[in-house]
């Protein structure tokens, strides 16, 4: 009698337990959750050579730092690519002056695998902001390497002094 | 000391070594970061282990007033110690893929977002663990939000004017926010067309349709069966994967063999966001000319890319009800209480 009340119970207990996790259920009401898994694999990383600046040419475009994306993530199917977005903010001069970043194209001269192989999707040139480049890798530790470039359009007013502003790019 | 609390002692010594024997060799064995400022999710949710998304993004559903915290491992591959900043950026999904906004862009995920730390010097081959808190308020409306965790690193500024680089990296931030359980998880490929790009390697391309409630990071393969000769070529892994918020349609494309026969093929594709997978078939004939494609086939599904959390929890409650009932039949049984006394 006793066994068969445990079994009940057991049984039951593994049922709501079923219920929970196969429903993935969050409860309706605010809760933490403590209970968290390990991930195992490497990262995904972003490199720039050094620079102290890069001058602006226009009408010209104009290399930026070469740019490489390792992707050491261990991901189950190889799934997961990522992108590079570009971004950059209007230049400015001491004095006050602007040159607003939509005067600005950047984009990427086509880049290779330079270990492992993978699949690069291109994108449209880049005005002040949006994705530069998307790649997904076969197999772990892949290494994609580019050099971006920024174009600054032909002026219609004349500008002088010395103008500064900041190229951004961001993997995920 | 009496030998019963040295046998204690040693019994206590050695369940700690269990334990910490495999941490200290999981840290030994850690790999070199890769060069420049790298970003791995070290933690995920206990209940999305399956999940592949899982592994790489900050994906969750959560209850209004709900916390929750990962912890995010930023690397220095670099010879040189670098100083990083840790914050969120919001970001949007379009055209197939995940873009966080430029600068410091902010929307409501954002403002829900810490850091700790939200800064620090990370020294050569250091993977420094930062752990990012997510609250939700109380009062916050029902939806799916996306951000970046992200550490920048900015390279010396131009001092003679010029352009300044900077790198950020980061991790994905998929988080849906309301009552109950998640919401569904669903697409649909609707169909095939098949292409030979300039150099003349054929390929197909899938159109697909997000027809669920949360985001879909879509990837997969295609199949090809009955071709000519009853030839059969594949799987092709899909090439590019297509990132679509809920209403978004994309392309996933697959490239193939060059050395295949044009067909006509049955192509069955079959595709996966996370622990939602579909798959379809349409009968396909490769363009013979470079540059060419044939027009779109409508796919027939044979099988449903819909993960309905109140389905599994309805099959589940059944079973249990199941369990229940029977348990009590047996005992009913057993032990004779429906027997009439007297």
């Amino acid at each position: 009698m006793k066994l068969r009340r445990i079994t009940t119970l057991a049984t039951a207990g593994t049922a709501i337990a079923g219920l929970s996790l196969l429903s993935g259920m969050n409860p309706a009401y605010a809760v933490d959750q403590p209970v968290t898994f390990e991930v195992e694999g490497g990262s995904l990383a972003i490199a720039q050579t050094p620079t102290a600046g890069t001058a602006l040419v226009e009408g010209t475009a104009v290399d930026m730092p070469v740019t490489t994306v390792t992707d050491g993530r261990a991901d189950f199917d190889r799934t997961g690519a990522w992108t590079v977005s570009a971004s950059v903010t209007n230049l400015t001069e001491s004095g006050g002056a602007t040159i607003l970043a939509d005067q600005i194209t950047l984009d990427e001269t086509v880049g290779s695998f330079t270990a492992g192989t993978g699949t690069r999707v291109g994108a449209a040139a880049v005005v002040a902001t949006g994705p530069l480049v998307s790649a997904t890798g076969d197999s772990i530790d892949s290494v994609f390497t580019y050099t971006p470039t920024a174009l600054l359009a032909a002026q219609t007013l004349p500008f002088s002094g010395s103008y500064a502003g900041t190229v951004t790019q961001t993997v995920v | 000391m009496t030998m019963a609390t040295v046998r204690r002692l040693v019994f206590v010594v050695l369940v700690a070594g269990a334990f910490v024997a495999p941490a200290t060799a999981a840290l030994a064995q850690a790999p070199a970061p890769p060069p420049g400022i790298g970003a791995r999710l070290l933690e995920g949710p206990a209940g999305s282990v399956d999940d592949p998304r899982a592994h790489e993004y900050i994906i969750d559903h959560l209850a209004p007033g709900s916390t929750i915290s990962r912890k995010v491992g930023f690397s220095n591959g670099n010879a040189a110690p670098v100083d990083l900043v840790f914050y969120a950026d919001a970001a949007e999904i379009y055209e197939g893929t995940f873009v966080p906004g430029a600068g410091h862009a902010i929307n409501d995920l954002t403002s829900w977002i810490t850091f700790s730390p939200a800064s620090a010097t990370v020294r050569p081959g250091e993977t420094l663990p930062v752990t990012v808190t997510i609250r939700v308020p109380i009062d916050a409306t029902e939806g799916e939000r996306y951000a970046a965790a992200l550490a920048e690193l900015s390279s010396t500024p131009a001092t003679s004017g010029g352009v300044t680089s900077v790198s950020r990296v980061g991790i994905r931030i998929y988080l849906s926010v309301g009552p109950g359980g998640a919401p569904v998880t669903a697409f649909t490929v609707n169909a095939l067309t098949a292409r030979r790009d300039a150099d003349g390697v054929p390929f197909v391309t899938a159109d697909v349709h997000n027809t669920g409630q949360r985001a879909v990071d879509l990837a997969g393969h295609l199949d090809l069966t009955n071709g000519p000769s009853s030839l059969s070529a594949g799987p092709f892994a899909a090439r590019t994967t297509a990132t679509l918020k809920p209403g978004d349609t994309g392309v996933v494309t697959v490239a193939l063999d060059r050395a295949l026969p044009n067909g006509p093929w049955d192509a069955r594709i079959t595709l996966t966001s996370g622990l939602t997978s579909g798959s379809g078939t349409a009968r396909l004939t490769l363009p013979l000319d470079n540059g060419g494609s044939t027009a779109p086939v409508t796919v027939r599904p044979t099988d449903s890319a819909e993960r309905t959390p109140i389905a599994a929890g309805v099959i589940a409650a059944v079973v249990l009800v199941c369990v229940i009932v029977v348990a009590y039949r047996r005992r009913g049984t057993g032990y004779g209480l429906t027997a009439p006394v007297g």
